[in-house]
């Protein structure tokens, strides 16, 4: 027989096309998605914090004695909120530059679904850059916050509006690419 | 320093591999046997490597050397050894190394092979070694398995406590066999495409590898299972879970390979079905390992999330599966098939059947598993499809093929000649008919708990009933051991006992589905609880530290007819480091079932909430997989069929 | 057997098969999908929890302090922060099971309870199920408080 080509054999190539092109179009429909989810995460962009409640035997550091987060006292400068846990690997990961940040600005720390002891001892083996620490016992606080996952971190501005926030460990790269030039344009905000 | 060797040595494979890929194609018209030393030893090399590379990825999981970002991820100081090991492919980039390693040593102990003809080994381990180059090439962009962490934490994160388990430990390294086992039988399929030489010899010398990738991929399953049963302690064993159907599906197209195989051994027909079927099951088996490793199954949305894996994965998968099918389509048409013919009672015709309702099985597996993430990703609708959609599809489906299992041995090649068949075919109706009433006697369950045990008797018998006339038509005496390995060639032994592996399966089957009872009961410590002739006496409930979990146990005595038979000790652990707790089902087997014992919630004063199934022959599902990975096993050993007549 | 013929008998068999497989798949497609919803988008598709008819999936938290054993039942309440559903479960929880656990319950509804016939919760703590996080992501409940 010569080579020639026939329907039968051609099918399976067809099918396979069919598939890949369909997956293709499945994944071009999800990127769309993702620019969906962008816009979803822009529109807490901008909004003012949520109000915030930790009761007090809820603070590592006890710098003051209210029920709230005074978030108020940073009034007039650019701070930071960031979502940790003790049992979460990444925020080990991300221990460094959050420590880098804080030299910058104040980080206000927020544990995740935390006990007091492991928080403890989670700062004390990695060094404690958060001006203060709130355990968010039941998780309420980062449903409020639209937390996905630990870690995540806020940048809130003089307005005490939410201008930035990277869901995920703060990788050096992202801090420098991302953090640091959204900082530099937002100081006159 | 050790670990960066780790990673140079992936590196100078990958280099070597590529190389080798290149040799192979540009040495394509000309290939003799001087091609195939070089790729030989080029194959050889890889092995040694990368078996190397992987000794030292397991030595930094031994020593918890925390600096290398798996091991802090997925290993911890107070881990026993053993999972300190089957740690290293706990984790994406380990198991990557692992199936890497798996393949050079495919490739490697195919490549030995001289008794292939040059021209076609020299293709077969082309195109293992092109699987090879973009293996190597997606760990080391992507997962590099030897990344180090700038910061070197204190102690690891731990293997999750449900992983912790000898079933789960073994479980991807044997599935990981079956999967890359049949890369083989695929470069012999895109072998002889490339090259155009087909013959009895190319099925006769593929077959051994598939049968081994098959045993493998069926123990794979078996103990990914049996480790579902007794772990996650919900009592089942098998979920319709979307991971269980990527292993599920290519042991499906490779059951339909293995028995089409056997035709093209005797005649030249059916070549294009054997090759497409060969390039279907790997490229199955290459889905099942990146559906399962990508996330892709939990969730459309994190296969997407990161990108630069999902894009490699499509590469690969475009690859390995397009152009061997571009390629089908261009020369599929230039084989000379023989005349055959064939009638319609034949063996021929069933093992065609065979292999049609095989594939179609695949396919309502393969629409079951998608559907979901094709409408999610259309409209967002979240669905998901459960055990009942596979009950009225694949079960419908598999029926014929266990009903024919019993007959086709039987039947012989080409002509319908057997003057026996019908009085066997009434033996065989007789005893299940029997069987069957005896079963509706026993215990009157629905219409489908009396097929499945009837078809289970129906294949029994029928596999009984063959293996009794072959061994009076082999007619050996049986002195000495050379004389049974004659005769267990002759009778082909191992046909039998998988066959046999599918109807005590079967049999299992049915009495775990229809046949098992569950109660739910609050107890407190004394209380006596009455199953059936068994009763379960309360004693005590306490605490235990273990190596690294403490643990709440219950302790139950078990006494049927009032005479005692056993302890049970349900317990309930908490992994401190992980944080996590995991319910240990206390399950007393024997040869005729489970009692299968999960403690709940519950405090002193109200008592403990209990689970108590009693799963009759449910043992005999795991018992039978064993079977059939046996009888494939023994299929190898057995002479290729141009040495018998029968 | 002809070639000829046995090609036709092969053609005919094989569209016989796969006609009944499909029809099969279909009609089990039909009959045997379960549908997953947020709280929100349960009250939002079907108004009233009555009409609803099918088995389907609730996803969302488990509410503080919402969980109550009577007999062997465990109730409790599945919220997605906008609206709640009750769900009454008769067997037994998934170890990762606890308030404020994001959570999937599979079941029928019966006089405006939810009867779960499993309740599943099989995911690393770090992260909440996908559907479940998405579907928080989608209702955007943080959105509100901001305004």
């Amino acid at each position: 027989m010569k080579h020639n080509l026939k329907i039968l054999n051609v099918l399976p190539l067809t099918v396979f096309f069919f598939i890949v092109l369909s997956s293709g179009i499945v994944l071009y429909q999800l990127k769309i998605d993702k620019r969906i989810e962008k816009s979803l995460a822009s529109q807490l962009i901008g909004k003012n914090i949520p109000e915030t409640l930790i009761p007090k035997e809820n603070f590592i550091e006890k710098i003051n004695n209210l029920e709230n987060l005074n978030f108020e006292k940073y009034h007039d400068q650019i701070f930071a909120v960031n979502f940790f846990a003790s049992w979460c690997a990444p925020c080990r990961i991300e221990a460094p530059i959050i420590d880098e940040l804080s030299k910058i600005l104040p980080v206000i720390g927020i544990a995740y679904k935390d006990k007091y002891l492991d928080t403890k001892k989670f700062l004390d083996d990695f060094g404690n850059p958060y001006i203060e620490t709130g355990i968010d016992k039941s998780g309420k606080i980062a449903i409020e916050w639209g937390v996905y996952g630990v870690p995540e971190t806020f940048l809130i501005n003089k307005k005490g509006k939410i201008i930035y926030r990277h869901a995920g460990p703060l990788l050096y790269s992202i801090f420098k690419d991302e953090v640091l030039p959204y900082l530099e344009s937002s100081k006159n905000d | 320093m050790i670990p960066e060797l780790g990673h140079i040595l992936v590196i100078i494979t990958f280099v070597i591999s590529t190389m080798q890929c290149c040799y192979w194609l540009y040495n394509l018209r000309y290939t003799n046997i001087d091609v195939v030393r070089v790729l030989q030893k080029g194959s050889l090399i890889n092995f040694l490597f990368i078996f190397l590379s992987f000794l030292i990825l397991t030595y930094s999981f031994i020593t918890s050397d925390f600096s290398l970002l798996i091991v802090s991820n997925n290993s911890h100081t107070l881990k026993p050894l053993i999972y300190k090991i089957s740690g290293v492919w706990g984790n994406h980039e380990g198991s990557l190394l692992l199936w890497v390693l798996i393949l050079s040593a495919f490739t490697f102990f195919v490549s030995l092979k001289d008794s292939i003809n040059s021209k076609l080994l020299a293709s077969i381990i082309g195109v293992q070694t092109v699987i090879l180059s973009l293996f190597l090439a997606f760990i080391l962009f992507t997962s590099n398995p030897f990344e180090r962490v700038d910061e070197l934490p204190l102690d690891g994160r731990g293997l999750n406590p449900l992983l912790q388990d000898p079933g789960l430990a073994l479980h991807p390294p044997m599935l990981y066999i079956g999967y890359v086992g049949l890369s083989v039988s695929f470069s012999f399929a895109v072998a002889a495409l490339v090259t155009g030489e087909i013959s009895k010899d190319w099925a006769r010398q593929m077959r051994p590898w598939i049968a081994i990738a098959w045993s493998a991929l069926t123990i794979g399953i078996a103990l990914g299972s049996w480790w579902a049963y007794y772990e996650l302690g919900w009592g089942g064993w098998w979920f319709w879970d979307p991971v269980e159907n990527a292993s599920f599906m290519p042991w499906l197209i490779a059951t339909a390979l293995l028995h089409c195989v056997r035709i093209l051994e005797k005649k030249l027909i059916f070549i294009n079905w054997t090759i497409l079927l060969s390039i279907l099951a790997f490229s199955f088996s290459l889905l099942g390992t990146f559906i399962v490793r990508s996330g892709l199954l939990t969730s459309v949305h994190a296969f997407a999330s990161d990108p630069s894996r999902g894009v490699f994965i499509l590469i690969i998968l475009g690859i390995s599966i397009g152009v061997p099918l571009i390629l089908y389509s261009i020369k599929s048409s230039s084989f000379n098939e023989e005349k055959g013919n064939f009638d319609i009672v034949s063996k021929e015709s069933a093992i065609l059947v065979n292999n049609l309702f095989l594939t179609t099985a695949t396919l309502t597996v393969l629409i079951g598993t998608l559907y979901p993430l094709f409408l999610d990703a259309i409209n967002g609708n979240k669905v998901s499809i459960g055990p009942a959609y596979y009950n009225a599809t694949f079960a419908p489906i598999m029926t014929p093929v266990v009903f024919l299992m019993a007959i086709a041995p039987f039947l012989n090649w080409k002509k319908y000649t057997d003057k026996n068949f019908i009085k066997k075919l009434i033996f065989l109706s007789a005893v299940t008919l029997l069987g069957g009433t005896l079963l509706y006697l026993i215990e009157e369950k629905s219409i489908f708990a009396l097929i499945s045990g009837s078809l289970s008797i129906w294949l029994f018998t029928g596999v009984i009933t063959d293996l009794i006339s072959k061994i009076r038509e082999a007619k050996v005496k049986l002195q000495n051991i050379k004389q049974l390995f004659f005769f267990i060639s002759k009778i082909n032994i191992g046909i039998h006992v998988a066959h046999i592996g599918v109807a005590i399966f079967l049999a299992g089957v049915t009495g775990e589905q229809f046949y098992k009872s569950e109660y739910n009961v609050i107890k407190k410590v004394g209380d006596i609880i009455n199953i059936g002739t068994k009763s379960l006496k309360f004693d005590k409930i306490e605490n235990i530290d273990g190596p690294n979990y403490n643990s709440l146990m219950a302790t139950f005595t078990l006494y049927e007819n009032n005479k005692f038979i056993s302890k049970l000790r349900p317990e309930k652990r908490f992994y401190t480091n992980e944080k996590s707790q995991t319910t240990e089902a206390a399950i007393l087997s024997d040869f005729w079932g489970d009692t299968y014992l999960v403690l709940g919630e519950g405090d002193k004063k109200t008592g403990w909430s209990l689970r108590i199934y009693s799963n009759p022959l449910v043992s005999w599902i795991w018992a039978g997989a064993f079977f059939m990975a046996v009888g494939g096993i023994l299929s190898v050993t057995q002479k290729s069929s141009r040495f018998r007549n029968v | 057997m002809n070639p000829k013929y046995r090609r036709l008998f092969i053609t005919i068999f094989i569209v016989l098969t796969l006609g009944l497989a499909t029809k099969l798949i279909l009609m089990a497609l039909e009959d045997n999908i379960v549908y997953f919803y947020t709280p929100n988008d349960l009250i939002e598709k079907f108004g009233d929890t009555q009409n609803i008819q099918n088995k389907i999936r609730i996803g969302g938290l488990v509410l503080e302090n919402s969980i109550k054993k009577v007999d062997k039942k465990t109730i409790f309440i599945i919220t997605d922060k906008k609206k709640e559903v009750k769900v009454v479960f008769d067997g037994s929880l998934p170890d990762l099971f606890r308030e404020g656990q994001g959570i999937v319950a599979e079941g029928m509804f019966k006089n405006n309870n939810f009867i779960a016939s499993e309740v599943l919760a099989k995911h690393d703590e770090n992260y909440m199920p996908p559907e479940v996080a998405e579907a928080l992501k989608k209702n955007n409940v943080w959105k509100g408080d901001a305004d």
